[in-house]
């Protein structure tokens, strides 16, 4: 004959089992979580590198694609509030970019085999000594490749920002 | 009884996926450093570059790319920088499956390294799950995808290539069951990467 006793010990073995079932459940979910991040952020990675690779192999500035340099080096360099495409019809598609400073404000979508990245680009001057950034040419110029996707988010469902810089130096050529 | 049953099922299965993913993952790793190592060398010679009209190390003459198919990419670099002009070539071969391995989809990826030199060639046949193995080419830098190159790119467009873009998606050796009824599905993992090799511009 069960008594209370033989409840309260049941309901107890029952709040346990859904105790544990609670924290395997949290354990798998946070598994395949991070499984699909690792996933992800390689390819954030690989699309990063793309677009670093591609610009690294253009001019260094709009006025060192003539066979002669400006003769002021770096004050002949484009002034920094000008950095981007050159404006009209010649640099308007990124296959038709020609300098380095180019990608500044180059945004785009790149579906891929885990669905879209949203890639958008900073150029600009930086200090030689610090690298930071500055508004007055130098022959050091800092490239910030900014990727995002939907499936990478915080802790408040906000999308994570991965960023990859890459620092040029217009003798290192 | 079967709640405890099931929550068993579920953390073992979990735990499958896991290790399986962190497998395919490792073996996906293994292959694009092979591909990182040899694709931005092409055309690199230690004097200066492989070209159609001049190579500075042994005087032949040769093309950088010299097969250019969905499946396959032949070129020439010194990639061991010995001073030694090597001939490379990645194949995806869709006609040979990998028969160690109980998944159907999955067929051998074979790097071939001849020295033009001595002419030793050295083959390493990868039979870690490669399921898909595409090449694309671009002739303009930051191209999209719809406006590739169309494939087999033969004679003097050869010399208009600028871009690679490789995809790869290996899959696992063994399936993972989800539950008693299930087919169950190989393990994925993907990667694509379009190379700017400094010698193609």
């Amino acid at each position: 004959m069960f008594g209370y006793t033989e409840v309260l010990q049941v309901i107890g073995a029952m709040i346990i089992f859904s105790l544990i079932l609670m924290t395997s459940n949290s354990m798998i979910l946070r598994n395949s979580t991070m499984q699909v991040e690792g996933e992800l952020e390689q390819e954030t990675i690989a699309l990063a590198q793309d677009i670093i690779e591609e610009a690294r192999i253009k001019e260094f500035d709009a006025n060192t694609t003539a066979p002669l340099p400006p003769t002021q080096i770096p004050s002949g360099f484009t002034a920094a509030g000008g950095l981007g495409p050159s404006g009209g019809s010649a640099e308007d598609e990124r296959h038709e970019f020609n300098d380095f400073d180019d990608y500044n404000g180059y945004t785009e979508t790149v579906t891929t085999e885990h669905g879209d990245f949203t890639i958008s680009t900073e150029v600009f001057y930086v200090d030689k000594n610090t690298f930071n950034k500055v508004t007055s040419p130098t022959t050091f110029k800092k490239m910030v490749v900014t990727i995002t996707n939907a499936l990478l988010v915080d802790g408040s469902d906000n999308m994570k920002e991965y960023k990859f810089e890459f620092i040029r130096n217009y003798y290192a050529d | 009884m079967l709640a405890i049953v099931t929550m068993n099922i579920n953390l073992s299965t979990s735990s499958s996926d896991l290790t399986l993913s962190q497998i395919t993952k490792q073996h996906v790793q293994t292959v694009t450093d092979m591909v990182t190592y040899d694709i931005p060398k092409i055309g690199f010679a230690q004097n200066g570059k492989v070209t159609k009209y001049n190579n500075p190390d042994t005087g032949s003459n040769y093309n950088m790319i010299t097969i250019a198919e969905d499946e396959r990419i032949r070129f020439y670099s010194d990639v061991d920088n010995n001073g030694q002009i090597d001939e490379v070539t990645w194949w995806f071969k869709t006609t040979d499956p990998v028969t160690t391995t109980n998944n159907p989809d999955d067929f051998k990826l074979v790097r071939t390294q001849r020295n033009m030199a001595t002419n030793v060639t050295e083959s390493t046949e990868i039979t870690l799950g490669v399921t898909e193995f595409v090449i694309n080419y671009y002739d303009e830098y930051g191209d999209s995808k719809a406006n590739k190159m169309s494939t087999p790119i033969t004679g003097s467009n050869l010399d208009n290539i600028k871009q690679i873009d490789i995809e790869l998606i290996m899959e696992s050796k063994e399936k993972i069951r989800y539950s008693v009824n299930s087919d169950g599905r190989y393990v994925a993992s993907a990667w694509e990467k379009r190379f700017t090799p400094r010698n193609l511009q």
